[in-house]
């Protein structure tokens, strides 16, 4: 979707609920041609990440803290851009 | 107390993880349960691989009663009026609350504070499995603690950790779902 930070972030995606396999993840990413790494968690991987909705997303800086947190629908195109351009600065 | 829980459900078998979690609420208060299904079709049409015998056979009944109702964009408005003043609405949250829990306690990282608390920066050529990720904050899932890094099982059968597939860039992580 933001193809300027292409290479510049890394994107995975894992599953949320115990439907939500790699292998049904990798199906839509192939058949949808999204980009980024998708790969199953373990069962408490939600509840150590404190989610409780699809579509949570963490932006984590190159040492690995958590820069952002937020869940479906957290900010406008323009703000995202801004916290990915934010998260590649820091 | 509950007297009457309402499960939405679609027309997927994947909405039906979420009646083993109604059961147990219907269960400790009694309630009676209403399976909702809401279809765009007008006239009625009964579609899909949930059937009403499914529904119930899955659900097994254990207290006063089941009703499952499918209703269409003609129908929706006056009954659903109607449930909501009769029962309680579980929307779908109850489906998600039962995918993921509560929050856990953030556990703390090994104390490397005599060490050099300034992560290096990794270098491009570094091999994606090296260590990137600071040790010497606490790990945790909020704002400006150190995400946990957390084994993923990969396409390919391997596994892999989160810092090791950020590979020392910033890494977006999204709990996804494809429904």
């Amino acid at each position: 979707m933001y193809p300027d930070f292409e290479g510049k972030v890394a994107v995975v995606a894992v599953g949320f609920g115990s439907s939500q396999t790699v292998g049904v993840l990798n199906g839509q990413k192939e058949r949808r041609g999204y980009p980024g790494v998708f790969a199953e968690g373990p069962d408490n991987m939600a509840r150590s990440f404190g989610v409780r909705t699809q579509s949570t997303k963490f932006g984590i800086s190159t040492d690995g803290v958590i820069q952002f947190k937020g869940g479906y629908g957290m900010a406008s195109d323009s703000a995202w851009r801004a916290r990915l351009q934010a998260l590649v600065d820091s | 107390m509950y007297t009457r829980v309402i499960v939405p459900l679609d027309d997927s078998t994947t909405t039906l993880q979420v009646l083993p979690y109604a059961k147990v609420v219907a269960k400790s208060t009694g309630a009676a349960v209403v399976l909702l299904q809401a279809l765009n079709e007008y006239p009625c049409k009964l579609i899909g691989s949930v059937s009403r015998r499914e529904l119930v056979t899955r659900y097994k009944p254990p207290t006063r009663s089941v009703r499952i109702l499918r209703l269409n964009a003609m129908t929706i408005p006056l009954r659903f009026l109607r449930l909501m003043a009769l029962g309680l609405l579980l929307p779908a949250a109850l489906t998600l609350g039962a995918c993921s829990g509560a929050d856990v306690p953030p556990s703390t990282a090994p104390d490397t504070s005599t060490s050099d608390t300034t992560p290096s920066t990794p270098d491009a050529d570094d091999a994606p499995t090296g260590k990137f990720w600071r040790t010497d904050i606490a790990v945790g899932n909020g704002e400006h603690q150190v995400s946990p890094a957390t084994p993923v099982l990969l396409a390919d059968g391997s596994t892999a950790t989160l810092e090791s597939l950020a590979g020392g860039k910033p890494l977006l992580l999204y709990f996804y779902a494809t429904w």
